[in-house]
């Protein structure tokens, strides 16, 4: 049978299931993949695992009540057990009236094309993941400072079925592949590290493996010598690589259960600015064909819109507000989360970025840290390089960058044309004046 | 590995590849008593309804290539997890998960896949899918199977699933109001209630097996707090493997105290100067610094391939005479304790350094073996989904000769760390993070006004170095930790003693 038919009737038959156990409402999504992980070391495959997953995850409405239940023992004894006891722990619980399925007219009923599955993945086979690795491997060691290379092809071909008893009704196939390496060398004791990946839907998209082994070994080099500088306020150009892992932090004050929960530094802030104007623009883009977000329904079945969050004058427009936290705030719903976001990119390249800085640093990773979503504070380790003069110098590590997200955003004085497209983050790289970075 | 994008999911982030800990969340309990050890069929069974002729036909062809040895690893997890927000329960989540991994090992590589389908033929597919990583052909040799007997570190006994929902209830109920009665100021309060039953079998091609039951809790309470428009949050959590009783009226007094204190705290809380400066650890929590300074850098994994910044400090002096170090899977009823490790090597207390001489690393059975040394039963995986790695269990720092007012005072300006939320580090390089949620400033030798919301960055080995005063008052943080390692989460403890650090780069204002 057609898997994607074969999945709406597993999810169809446990809506039904769940329906005559007595649940006014059901959500029920069922996801079925196979993936393969090949990790190679030395020129040798040293890790080769495949993964074969069934799942079934059912959201219960009964009486008022709400729970979710998955298991992966879908026997037919076993599963009926399970239902049962889902709808019993369901009613258990205490009453929400803001518990519900969105209405039929905002889920949707069939999804859109968006180039999210590769009809090549059924031609890749073991011999051809081992081969890219060994590519990828073999191109992060042709330097006698390397003492350890490792390359990780893997690689994840998925079918997800949502069907709901409000009209939901839906079902997918997903690619996903990933050519990773991570390369070490020698510095005296230490032994300084870094990685490099590429992230596709389709396996043409990955690019050049022999790149991604470079990528990883010249970075690894780069970090050869690193040491910290003064305390000091600098201008950071933060690489498109890392950049999405800050803007993540500003992102969480978003989420509608944070807003509910009073846990939000931009509660109130719709219609105002909260970014220099044509520089921070963001919007959420789920039609993109072939991005590692695209989405034509999100979680709760809600079809996925195109969604301005920040606008070209730097206001903020809208947040992500899921159909329960929409009923709890009594607002509109928008989608529970990003598909792909996008932070609108400028006309320069990177080096015409660091060209225009005196001093400063280039971050090329964050390493920990963490950030307040109710007051803003955060507080992230960097490393990277020092910036003399426009041109990229000694390598930079053990500091920390700390600031308020509600100020920080504004010191953005310029952005790159080079969004990162490894994630569904599209961030570019981005230059901050005037930053508090702490070191020795 | 990284995670794979779902398109119905949330959206996805690539996140650095490095190991990091964290207070992430956990679920955990169950619905119906678990059946596992006694399948109804007509054959004598040992686990998950198989006999030992049956998972002796799979480890057949699971060495079936050449490889050197294979081991099945049978799992049965449930959890149920309640959230109370507004003050309702008004969210559960149970879940079920049940599967057989294959692993065959030949030299340092590893062939591995599982099965979620408990059949035969399923499960000798999947053999044969992992006993590719040999492309030899071999008439494996299996030696008859013993199940060897555990020690006692937690309950094996106790099952969530005996406890009727509406205690579970009540105890989130309970602990909200007393969260609510205790300060005005909170305007929101959360509760979150998460159990675990966790049923393993392992039996390995040399005959060894064994079945263990592993409980795991953890209760947070969670609180917003407003004053003059002012608004911060805080809390705090419990994780144990002892069973429900854990969550007596200290406990939950504790709890509700700590979440209210940390909340409101943070009125009075400034940003510091950022910089190098004085740190002194905290009891307890501040064991975090020893996860990840220390801790990771000691996994001989990565050793063995000769990326740790540890890999060639062996037996030489890394800190003062005062400084021990251990990795301890033993202690009673503890997140980190195991009964056993994953691959059915015996827990124990493993040495990393020893009164300042580094002395162990932290093994599983493919690093053991290349170092001709005998595993140190730190061989971890999340679940049968994984290949088994070295990995932490209670990590910590032994009691030292000062003590915490003395270690205090002997600062003129620098900070006092009381609480993290989450760390990473760099292996190769050593340089390492914690993320300080609580904490005060020190000026001349005493406490000042509250910190939060800071990153701490060091270096591993030279950290180490500026350890000068190690207090006598060791104390295992009762917070459930997991650690994460490429991909994997395990549930972890660590703990500390008041340590005094010269010198360490605080975030902060400039």
């Amino acid at each position: 049978m057609n898997p994607l038919q074969a999945s709406l009737d597993t999810a169809e038959a446990a809506v039904a299931e769940l329906k005559k156990l007595g649940a006014q409402d059901a959500l029920v999504r069922y996801r079925s993949a196979r993936g393969v992980q090949c990790q190679v070391r030395d020129g040798r495959m040293e890790k080769l695992q495949e993964s074969v997953t069934a799942e079934l995850t059912v959201h219960v409405y009964a009486d008022g009540r709400y729970a979710a239940h998955t298991t992966n023992d879908l026997r037919k004894a076993e599963l009926a057990s399970f239902l049962a006891d889902a709808v019993k722990l369901t009613r258990m619980l205490d009453p929400d009236p803001a518990r519900s399925l969105p209405p039929k007219e905002l889920v949707l009923q069939k999804p859109t094309e968006l180039g999210l599955f590769d009809p090549a993945y059924a031609k890749i086979d073991t011999d051809a993941r081992k081969r890219l690795a060994q590519t990828a491997e073999a191109a992060g060691k042709t330097d006698k400072r390397v003492v350890s290379a490792t390359a990780d092809f893997s690689d994840e071909h998925g079918t997800t079925a949502l069907v709901g008893s409000n009209g939901t009704h839906g079902a997918q196939r997903d690619t996903w592949y990933s050519l990773s390496a991570e390369v070490t060398v020698a510095e005296g004791d230490k032994r300084p590290e870094d990685w490099w990946v590429s992230t596709s839907r389709s396996v043409k998209g990955l690019g050049d493996a022999e790149a991604v082994g470079k990528q990883a070994m010249q970075r690894a080099l780069d970090r050869v010598g690193a040491a910290k500088l003064k305390s000091a306020e600098t201008t950071l150009v933060i690489e498109n690589r890392s950049a999405g892992r800050l803007l993540s932090y500003w992102l969480q004050a978003l989420f509608g259960a944070n807003l509910q929960q009073k846990r939000s530094f931009l509660d109130g802030m719709v219609g105002k600015q909260v970014g220099p104007a044509k520089l921070f623009q963001l919007d959420d883009n789920p039609a993109l064909v072939g991005g590692l977000g695209s989405r034509s329904f999100d979680r709760e079945g809600l079809v996925a819109k195109p969604l301005p969050i920040v606008d070209a004058d730097g206001v903020l427009r809208n947040y992500f507000i899921d159909w329960y936290n929409a009923q709890r705030l009594k607002v509109q719903p928008t989608t529970g989360s990003w598909s792909n976001l996008v932070l609108n990119p400028g006309s320069e390249p990177l080096d015409k970025l660091l060209a225009g800085v005196d001093t400063g640093i280039l971050v090329t990773s964050f390493i920990g840290g963490n950030s307040n979503s109710l007051t803003g504070d955060f507080s992230l380790g960097i490393q990277g390089r020092v910036i003399d003069k426009g041109k990229l110098g000694a390598p930079v590590g053990e500091m920390n960058l700390s600031g308020n997200h509600k100020t920080f955003w504004n010191k953005l004085a310029a952005v790159g044309n080079d969004p990162y497209l490894y994630s569904s983050l599209r961030v570019p790289s981005l230059r901050f004046d005037g930053t508090a970075v702490s070191g020795a | 590995m990284p995670t794979p994008p779902d398109p119905f999911a949330a959206g996805v982030t690539t996140t650095d590849r490095r190991t990091f800990l964290g207070l992430a969340a956990a679920a955990g309990a169950t619905l119906a008593a678990p059946q596992l050890f006694a399948a109804p069929v007509a054959k004598e069974t040992v686990a998950f309804g198989f006999a030992f002729d049956d998972l002796q036909a799979v480890l057949g062809v699971a060495l079936g290539r050449g490889g050197d040895f294979a081991d099945l690893y049978f799992e049965r997890t449930r959890s149920v997890s309640l959230t109370l927000e507004d003050d309702r329960i008004s969210r559960a989540y149970a879940s079920s998960d049940l599967g057989v991994g294959v692993r065959v090992v030949k030299g340092d590589a590893v062939g591995y896949a599982f099965s979620e389908v408990m059949d035969l033929k399923a499960i000798k597919k999947a053999a044969a899918t992992a006993a590719a990583i040999a492309d030899g052909k071999a008439k494996p040799e299996l030696k008859p199977i013993e199940i060897a007997p555990l020690p006692s570190y937690y309950s094996r006994d106790f099952r969530f699933a005996g406890i009727d929902i509406e205690q579970k209830k009540k105890l989130v109920t309970e602990v909200n109001a007393k969260l609510k009665a205790k300060d005005p100021r909170i305007v929101k309060s959360s509760v979150q209630y998460a159990d675990t039953d966790k049923e393993v079998f392992l039996v390995t091609s040399t005959g060894h097996a064994f079945r263990d039951h592993q409980p795991m809790t953890r209760l947070w309470a969670n609180c917003v707090a407003e004053d003059k428009g002012k608004r911060e949050s805080g809390g705090y959590n419990i994780s144990s493997r002892k069973g429900f009783h854990i969550f007596d009226a200290t406990a939950v007094g504790r709890l509700v105290d700590e979440a209210v204190r940390r909340t409101v705290l943070m009125f009075d809380a400034v940003t510091p100067k950022g910089g190098e400066m004085p740190v002194v650890l905290g009891a307890g929590p501040s064991g975090i610094l020893l996860h990840e300074a220390i801790g990771h850098g000691m996994e001989a994994d990565f050793n063995r391939k000769n990326t740790s910044v540890y890999a060639s400090k062996m037996g030489k002096p890394v800190a003062e005479k005062f400084v021990t170090i251990v990795d301890d899977g033993t202690l009673t009823d503890a997140r980190g304790s195991i009964h056993i490790d994953d691959e059915g090597g015996q827990s124990q207390k493993t040495v990393l350094v020893d009164g300042g001489t580094l002395s162990s690393y932290l093994h599983d059975r493919i690093s053991a073996k290349h170092y001709g040394v005998q595993p140190t039963g730190n061989g971890r995986r999340e679940s049968f989904r994984h290949v088994v790695m070295p990995r932490m269990r209670s990590t910590y720092m032994l009691a030292g000769p000062h003590k915490k007012d003395e270690i205090i005072r002997s600062v003129k300006k620098g900070i006092y760390c009381e609480s993290f939320s989450n760390g990473q580090v760099n292996i190769g390089a050593g340089d390492f993070t914690f993320f300080l949620k609580t904490g005060y400033l020190i000026e001349d030798g005493k406490l000042g006004r509250p910190v939060k919301d800071i990153n701490l960055i060091g270096n591993g080995p030279e950290v180490l170095t500026k350890i000068s005063m190690v207090a006598d008052d060791l104390q295992i943080d009762e917070g459930g930790w997991t650690c994460g390692k490429n991909g994997q989460s395990v549930p972890v403890s660590q703990g500390m003693p008041t340590v005094l650090v010269k010198a360490i780069t605080v975030g902060g204002a400039a």
